[in-house]
């Protein structure tokens, strides 16, 4: 006869327990990728389709005719790799802005006591209510004829400075910290420095060390984790984001613009290499392409950063 | 020793004003760049707008379009309650969701980095970029809609899933919770997307817990169902405050609201500007209520270190 103990204690050296929850973690985290994966399955099986398959009724998941050179027509047809530079160039450049000047913010309203510092949180929040959408018109004029607190009209006979078709409404909104989901990364930054023990940068004043200088040789170290998320966020954003890039910056072409208007685009170009420009199929298999060639530079960043959220702690040994 | 605490705080109170330094540029972009188009779209709710050759111009409408806003349109009234319906029931779901899948996400076992990079793809996906890719496809609905058993497939799969939840908790549990269980799980596709941030949020926060904290509970025999009521919950407090807040103003302002929809209507194609601005601005106002209560009954729940 076993009791009860004993049988625990062979349940427990088998470790049958743990390896039920292995199981049960694994089964639902497969579930959930493939309802993740699902709505991009779509698009998977019609970017190696043969534009026959578009039309034949019996292929619903697999292609008949497996056709994987659609990948190499669109990075010839969009010039991919002159797009996808641009985008980068843009997402990066926003991306470390917005990453520095949001921690930055965040730390000063983490750690210091001013005075309508709560009134001056409440704007941050007040910032991530009001949607892009209801500011952008007014926001456009601005940067069409800038001329903040009347300052570069007294230099310029009244008119301020056209800043369209450039970087620098970009780097203006990201250098301040108000570009869109800014706010977000301010108060995920804020509650990130609020987190770690006061007793650091009382030393640290001790020491002598001054505010800054305590940011930037103590603080900045410590918060790997919070500016790798900040900077995937705002990469990811600025990598997909049509509505400001249009309007500040029309002329640059990017993957989420040309996917946008994908039908005129590749209409026009078909039509300059004189070829039949009925393709509405082709068309459809090339933008199911295009769009899983956008998507996976992402991927792969933060798979290779998300190495980065962990042990940054223990490597810094700030929190003991 | 008086004296040197005197002096330290001293220090401390010219060192609290240097805050203003740090909050800088968000102070100067905000004045810049937010407040005028912010102060626009508020003077456009009291004026009634009218494009002109030489740009627009405005007839002063007094609360008339509040009044309308509440009074008279029949529509917004029945639209806020929805939402507001909608924000309670979706918050607890996607925040206790995304907890638990960070949780799961942040343990150690094969496959690990694939399945991160899986659930990174909803982040990518709710900043609309699919949205924007499907519009450009001409020919993919007509894919998506072949197979025209689909439909009834989906229904009898919602039965099916129902009866299931139906045998194995019926009985126990209220019908409320039941109905609440088999509707947040026939939405788990919409609930994964809208919780892609808040994982990675979560993911991140976890790994700013210090590792010594769970060998010393473990060493003075703590289960793991202690170690994360006792360590890993205070310690995501501050993130689970991020969250809640950025999931009530995403249920809210997503672009898949009714009233942003409606409001959407009324701007950008002219039709009723101002009027959709009340809106608008009716909306935030009451979404500013609700953050504000957030604030007042967390942040006394939320443990800092410091």
């Amino acid at each position: 006869m076993i009791d009860a103990a004993a049988l625990g204690r062979i349940l427990r050296r088998a470790k049958i327990g743990r390896r039920l929850a292995a199981l049960l973690r694994a089964v639902f985290l497969a579930g959930m990728c493939f309802t993740i994966v699902y709505p991009l399955l779509t698009k998977i099986t019609m970017s190696v389709m043969d534009e026959r398959d578009v039309f034949d009724k019996t292929v619903k998941t697999i292609p008949k005719h497996f056709n994987f050179t659609n990948f190499y027509e669109v990075w010839k047809l969009v010039d991919f790799p002159a797009v996808l530079a641009n985008n980068a160039k843009l997402s990066l450049l926003c991306a470390a802005l917005q990453m520095f000047f949001c921690v930055l913010v965040g730390y000063g309203f983490a750690k210091f006591q001013f005075r309508f510092r709560g009134p001056l949180f409440a704007l941050v929040i007040l910032c991530m209510v009001v949607p892009p959408e209801i500011i952008i018109t007014p926001l456009y004029l601005n940067f069409r004829n800038f001329d903040p607190f009347g300052l570069v009209g007294m230099l310029n006979g009244g008119r301020g400075l056209d800043l369209l078709q450039g970087y620098l409404p970009f780097v203006l909104l990201s250098v301040t910290a108000t570009a869109p989901r800014n706010a977000l990364y301010i108060f995920l930054a804020r509650q990130y420095y609020r987190g770690l023990p006061r007793e650091i940068n009382e030393a640290a004043a001790i020491d002598g060390a001054g505010p800054f200088r305590t940011f930037v040789s103590l603080m900045l170290p410590s918060s790997v984790p919070i500016m790798v998320t900040i900077f995937l966020f705002a990469f990811v954003y600025q990598w997909n984001e049509v509505l400001y890039s249009s309007l500040f910056f029309n002329e640059l072409t990017t993957i989420p613009k040309v996917l946008y208007n994908f039908g005129y685009y590749t209409t026009y170009v078909f039509s300059t290499i004189s070829v039949n420009t009925n393709k509405i199929a082709y068309v459809g298999i090339l933008h199911s392409a295009m769009t899983l060639m956008g998507i996976a530079p992402l991927v792969v960043i933060y798979a290779i950063l998300q190495k980065s959220f962990i042990r940054t702690i223990e490597r810094t040994g700030l929190v003991d | 020793m008086s004296l040197v605490s005197g002096s330290k705080r001293k220090l401390f109170r010219r060192q609290n004003r240097v805050g203003y330094l740090f909050i800088l540029p968000f102070l100067f972009g905000f004045v810049a760049f937010l407040l005028v188009p912010i102060a626009q779209s508020i003077v456009f709710t009291f004026n009634e707008l009218q494009i002109v050759a030489t740009g627009y111009e405005l007839t002063p409408r007094g609360w008339r379009f509040y009044e309308r806003a509440l009074f008279v349109d029949t529509r917004f009234r029945v639209m806020i309650v929805d939402s507001l319906l909608r924000t309670i029931t979706d918050v607890p779901v996607i925040i206790a969701f995304s907890l638990f899948i960070a949780v799961l996400l942040n343990q150690r076992f094969r496959g690990r980095t694939l399945a991160r990079a899986v659930f990174f793809l909803p982040v990518i996906i709710s900043t609309g970029y699919m949205a924007i890719a499907d519009q450009g496809n001409p020919i993919l609905s007509l894919l998506q809609n072949r197979n025209p058993l689909e439909a009834a497939d989906k229904i009898r799969e919602s039965v099916t899933s129902y009866k299931l939840v139906m045998a194995l908790l019926g009985d126990s549990l209220p019908l409320w919770m039941t109905d609440f269980a088999v509707q947040a799980a026939g939405r788990i596709g919409e609930i994964v997307t809208r919780s892609g941030l808040q994982i990675i949020i979560f993911l991140g926060a976890l790994n700013t817990i210090h590792p010594s904290l769970y060998e010393a509970s473990s060493m003075e025999g703590a289960t793991p169902w202690e170690n994360f009521w006792k360590i890993t919950f205070p310690m995501v407090g501050p993130y689970i405050l991020v969250n809640v807040v950025y999931t009530i103003i995403d249920s809210f302002t997503n672009m898949s609201s009714q009233v942003m929809r409606t409001v959407q209507g009324y701007i950008v194609y002219m039709t009723d500007f101002s009027f959709g601005l009340t809106l608008a601005w009716l909306y935030f106002i009451l979404l500013f209520l609700i953050l504000a209560l957030v604030f007042f009954v967390m942040s006394k729940r939320v443990f800092y270190y410091d």
